[in-house]
């Protein structure tokens, strides 16, 4: 049985006894033990490797435990990509039709049958579907972290799936690279679980004076 | 200088993390200087569209739209340009934010709205639409806009075709037009907006009034034979506001607009009254001519050339003009001159053209002369005060011959309301009777023929009332009631069953030989008048002795003396070989329409045959400490005949017959164990093919019985049987009302808490290893709720105090169930919503608290929710204090459960005393806990709690 909260989780508890962890990575835990164990473990490994900092490679293997785990997070986050054919097979397929088109009328495009410009359309769809952008994974996935039954505003959430894509692009560049000290890693681990849990566990009283202090400014007289 | 810019916005938008966020950021700004440089980041580009949920769809609220109805007072010109690029919406909520900020903004840029606001009224959900359009086009008048106002008006006040009906000729009938708002939110928004749009528009608005009831006549018109005759006299019989107009109605209200609006303008002037009128008569269809009457009537001065010439015209012979022309004639004939009453009164003698036509309706048997006799009386009662001499003797002569219709105005007249069966003499009159005098009133009334006349039903109804005011006089009488009507003696017998259900006792020999004459007498009076479904003969009288006999055998003051026994049982026996139920009635009745035992209590057998077993309990009860008599049925061998007798199929094929022996059981095996026990297989037959007899007999005895020991010990085979039928198809057969297999939870909890039956009995085995689960629901319900009372909604403990075995073992079989939901292989599936229904337990003070806390978060974990949560959170309240820890736990996972947030909205304020108690322990951890499920709750909506956190 799996504990729901990390203060009370085993997890959380082994770790805490190995490394000091602050509130907000406790609380992470906690989100992600939610999800799946796995997903957890792997948090917990990019902690662990982090604090272990006698191992040569400790950064890059933190960063790479990082880099695990926001790929894997569209799996138990479940954000919808549901693969229903290979792109093979669906480009072999796309062939086939093209093979059945009178050489004659290759040349030109508006000489193209209909039924082969509906198959075209078709592939181009299924495409659509099923291989979003790097961009739309983002959306998707700052859809599924928001514990919210609503939509954030499109400008937002926009705003957060470049937030996502940038912390994404740094641990996988860390990772290949492994060309970082640990006050980058810190900062952007940081940066990586404050985006989390913004979404995944807000703290909408904390934000209020936050919000508070901007219109304030943006509506002073001067 | 405001700095509310693009690059204030950026950082707004890297600080709001959640939707709840965004609201609060809309809800607080205060300056429209934000709207620009929203816009141009987009976050007006987008609004919610609606979501479709189970049973329909929810329109979320947007607070970008409730922001600009907010600013759209103060700085429209910002406003509009964004309202006017909003991509278009369906969520209705967004439409709603929309009209407001059109109405908050000058009339004349809300015009600008119109297009997009218009095409709203096509949306099939429109909420509070109408009522906003129908404020701005108040706004839209009052301002003077016309063209804008016209435009609105016509759009919010359409109408389209009803529904047709098929006449069966070939021609579809159309019913009524409709709209799109409900016909009485119509009818308030048509007339409050009347007044100002009339002002401001004037003929043009009425005309646009105007065109609605002729495309309402138009829709309604099944031929062109009539010309522009309609049938508006029939659905609106008064152009004037008069009780005879029927319901309200979409039509109905567009008439009393133009009616209004016509009378508002004509009111002016003169020339103004000559252009309404003309614009009216100008649409030709009959509703608007009676409108231009009616507006003649009430704006027209006292000589009018406009008045004078329409009723001295053929207007008179116009049929659907009729009631308008007749009420202007009844106002204005005084006032006309003689030469223009006298041409009326020439047009009356003449009279229409139909009565005089050789080849018409009335030309074949000159009963022309007759109706049109008929119609003169009628058009000369409008005038009677104002009659010469002569002609008044005319109109008397008339009157002597036809009579005087008693609503001449009207073409019809419509009377109704229900009205009950009425008596010829009231209650009091029968208590001034003497007895003879009252046998023979009975003996000797006769209803009138003729609707709403007085009755025999209600003269019995009369009856019943003054016997229940004086049960011993009428005792008295008794005997003299034999001969008597059926209806009479059973409005008697009623009476006296009425006075034994409430406890209040009488003589019961005289009432016991009146009921031993009736049951005496043929069931069936051959020739009885039957038509309106009334008693064949003595067979409602025979249940009513049923219903009589069984509440007079209860131990209560108005039970019947023992002495009376004999006498009871001959009026009792002959009724338990009553034909009702037959088994053509019950094929009618039972089945898929009713079930076994509710059909056996309104037959005259099956009420007999309770009536038998509540006699042999009656029986019981006065000889049980006598030691000379013997024991069980041998007291009473009548009833053992009887019960044994019905038992017989080939002689009482009737399930509905046994359907009372299973209901009566426990009670038949009190008076006689052993014949009781005797008889379980044939009351409860084993074999499949008789399982009709066994349902109609276990359904029964489960849903109507407690749980005794006695009997549980009797039938433990019989409900076996009930167990292995839980998934059993029943047919479309109709079973009790009282839910018995709910019942059979409460009975097998119940003898296991007493001990009769232990966790690892097959009997429990086999309940919870094939009960559905609202079965296993309803058994977990049942312990819970035997725990503890609930006293004007607050739980108190049992007046009887549980014994700590039954308490131990509602603990083991908890653990049982809890481990059953832990090592099942899917954690969604049946079983953890079982466990949902510890909340019933967790509210009981009976359990230790530690205990139940650390239950109440394993059942929430498992099933996700938690029964009777609104108890649950008080318990909560009243333990956060000794157990805080615990306490907060069991929050966060109801408020995790809490999908739907119906819940947090009625536990808001014990949330909220539990998390200020958490807030001000001294323990760091709870408190820490406190903040984050505060935080929680904020980030599902709940801001108010945010004070928590500030205190």
């Amino acid at each position: 049985m799996i504990p729901v909260t990390a203060e009370r989780g085993e997890l959380g508890q082994t770790l805490q006894e190995l490394i000091p962890l602050r509130d907000s990575q406790l609380a992470l835990l906690g989100v992600l033990l939610e999800k799946d164990e796995s997903v957890a473990k792997m948090y917990a490994g990019a902690l662990m490797a982090r604090s272990f900092d006698t191992n040569p490679d400790y950064l890059s293997q933190a960063c790479h435990s990082i880099r695990e785990l926001i790929d894997n997070l569209p799996k138990y986050f479940e954000v919808p990509i549901q693969r229903t054919d290979s792109l093979t097979n669906k480009v072999n397929a796309l062939r086939a039709a093209w093979d059945r088109e009178p050489r004659v009328r290759i040349s030109s495009a508006e000489a193209l049958s209909e039924r082969f410009a509906v198959k075209v359309a078709e592939f181009f769809q299924w495409h659509e579907a099923q291989f979003p952008t790097r961009r739309e994974v983002a959306r998707n996935t700052v859809r599924e972290l928001s514990t919210s039954s609503r939509l954030l505003p499109h400008p937002i959430e926009t705003l957060r799936a470049e937030e996502w894509m940038k912390i994404r692009d740094w641990f996988i560049g860390a990772t290949h690279h492994g060309a970082c000290s640990e006050d980058e890693f810190d900062q952007w681990l940081d940066v990586f679980e404050s985006f989390m849990l913004n979404l995944s566990k807000p703290r909408p009283f904390d934000n209020a004076d936050v919000i508070d202090a901007l219109i304030r400014k943006g509506e002073s007289d001067g | 200088m405001a700095k509310a810019d693009a690059a204030l916005v950026k950082r707004v938008s890297e600080n709001l993390h959640s939707p709840e966020d965004v609201d609060y950021f809309f809800d607080e700004l205060r300056s429209p200087d934000w709207i620009a440089p929203l816009a141009t980041a987009g976050f007006f580009a987008a609004p919610p569209e609606p979501v479709q949920v189970e049973g329909g769809f929810q329109f979320p609220p947007w607070s970008a739209s409730r922001y600009l109805a907010r600013m759209s007072g103060n700085a429209p010109e910002v406003v509009l340009p964004v309202l006017l690029e909003l991509p278009e919406t369906k969520n209705v909520r967004v439409m709603h934010d929309i009209a407001d900020a059109a109405l908050a903004m000058p009339p004349a840029m809300a015009v600008q709205l119109l297009p997009r606001m218009l095409a709203w009224l096509d949306q099939p959900f429109q909420l509070l639409v109408p009522t906003k359009l129908a404020a701005l086009l108040r706004r839209l008048s009052s301002a003077g806009l016309a063209d804008a106002a016209i435009t609105l008006a016509r759009a919010l006040f359409a109408i389209r075709r009803g529904e047709t009906f098929d006449m069966g000729d070939g021609f579809d009938f159309p019913t009524e037009p409709l709209s799109s708002i409900d016909s009485y939110e119509y009818e308030r928004l048509i007339e409050e907006c009347r007044e100002d749009f009339i002002s401001a528009t004037g003929i043009a608005g009425l005309t646009a009034l105007a065109d609605l009831l002729v495309q309402v006549v138009e829709l309604e018109a099944r031929d062109q034979e009539n010309g522009k005759r309609d049938y508006s006299f029939m659905w609106r019989p008064a152009i004037e506001p008069r009780q005879q107009n029927s319901v309200p109605s979409v039509r109905s209200a567009i008439v009393s607009a133009v009616r209004d609006g016509a009378v508002q303008l004509a009111s002016k002037d003169r020339a103004s009254l000559i252009s309404v009128v003309e614009a009216l008569e100008g649409k030709e269809w009959s509703v608007l001519r009676r409108i231009a009457l009616e507006v003649l009537r009430e704006c027209a001065p006292r000589r009018s050339a406009a008045v004078s010439s329409r009723l001295t015209g053929t207007l008179i012979f116009d049929v659907p003009l009729h009631h308008e022309y007749w009420t202007l004639l009844h106002d204005r004939f005084a006032h006309l001159s003689p030469k223009q009453q006298d041409a009326i009164i020439k047009r009356i003698r003449q009279g229409p053209a139909i009565y005089r036509d050789p080849d018409g309706p009335y030309g074949h048997d000159g009963d022309g002369t007759a109706a049109l006799e008929w119609w003169q009386v009628g058009l000369l009662a409008a005038i009677r005060d104002d009659l010469s001499a002569e002609l008044r003797t005319w109109f008397d002569d008339l009157v002597a011959r036809h009579g005087v219709p008693e609503h001449p105005d009207f073409l019809a007249y419509t009377s109704g309301g229900w009205v009950g069966p009425t008596s010829p003499i009231t209650e009091s009159a029968f208590q001034a009777m003497s007895e003879d005098e009252l046998i023979e009133y009975l003996g000797t009334w006769q209803p009138e023929p003729g609707w709403q006349k007085p009755s025999p039903e209600g003269l019995g109804r009369a009856l019943t009332a003054a016997v229940t005011a004086s049960p011993a006089r009428f005792a008295e009488y008794a005997p003299k009631f034999r001969g008597l009507d059926p209806t009479y003696v059973n409005a008697i017998l009623s009476a006296y069953r009425g006075l034994a259900s409430n406890r209040q006792g009488f003589p019961w020999e005289p009432i016991l030989q009146l009921a031993a004459w009736v049951v005496e007498q043929d069931r069936v009076i051959p020739g009885r008048n039957t038509d309106y479904g009334d008693d064949q003969g003595w067979v409602w009288t025979r249940s009513t002795i049923g219903h009589l006999l069984g509440a007079g055998f209860n131990a209560t003051p108005a039970e019947i003396p023992f002495e009376l026994r004999p006498l009871v049982w001959s009026v009792l026996r002959p009724l338990t070989d009553d034909p009702d139920p037959t088994v053509e009635s019950e094929a009618r009745y039972g089945g898929s329409n009713m079930d076994p035992f509710t059909l056996a209590i309104n037959t005259v057998r099956g009420q007999a045959l309770e009536a038998t077993a509540n006699y042999a309990i009656w029986v019981h009860r006065h000889v049980e400490d006598d030691p000379d008599q013997p024991a069980g049925f041998e007291r009473m061998p009548e009833v053992r005949e009887v019960l044994d007798r019905h038992l017989d199929k080939a002689i009482d094929p009737s399930c509905a017959v046994r359907a009372i022996y299973g209901n009566k059981f426990p009670w038949l095996q009190l008076v006689d164990t052993g014949w009781a026990a005797e008889h379980v297989p044939v009351i409860f037959p084993p074999d499949e093919a008789d399982l009709l007899y066994w349902e109609a007999a276990w359904d029964a005895y489960v849903s109507y019985s407690p749980p005794y020991d006695s009997v549980f010990a009797a039938l433990k085979r019989e409900y076996a049987r009930a167990i292995t039928r839980f998934n059993s198809d029943g047919g479309d057969r109709k079973r009790s009302v009282f839910g018995g297999s709910d019942q059979i939870a409460l009975h097998l909890m119940t003898f296991y808490l007493r001990g009769r039956l232990d966790l690892d009995d097959p009997l429990l085995q086999d309940f919870y290893r094939t009960a559905p689960r609202g079965l296993r629901a309803a058994a977990l319900r049942s312990v819970g709720r035997g725990m503890y009372v609930i006293v004007d909604g607050s739980v108190s403990e049992s007046p009887t105090p549980i014994p700590q075995e039954a308490t131990n073992r509602a603990i083991a079989l908890w653990d049982s169930r809890l481990q059953a939901a832990q090592t099942a292989g899917d954690p969604s599936a049946e079983e953890p919503a079982e466990l949902a229904e510890f909340g019933w337990w967790f509210v009981s003070p009976t359990f230790d608290e530690d205990w139940a806390l650390t239950q109440l978060q394993s059942a929430l974990r498992l099933a996700g929710s938690i029964e009777v949560g609104h108890l649950v959170i008080k318990r909560l309240e009243e333990l956060v204090a000794v157990h805080p820890t615990s306490v907060l736990g069991a929050l966060e996972l109801m408020v995790k459960g809490d999908r739907e947030g119906w819940g947090l909205m009625s536990w808001k304020d014990s949330v909220r005393e539990i998390l200020r108690s958490a807030l001000a322990n001294p323990d760091d951890q709870v408190r820490r806990r406190a903040v984050d499920l505060t935080q929680e709750l904020g980030a599902k909506g709940y801001r108010d709690f945010r004070s928590l956190l500030k205190d």
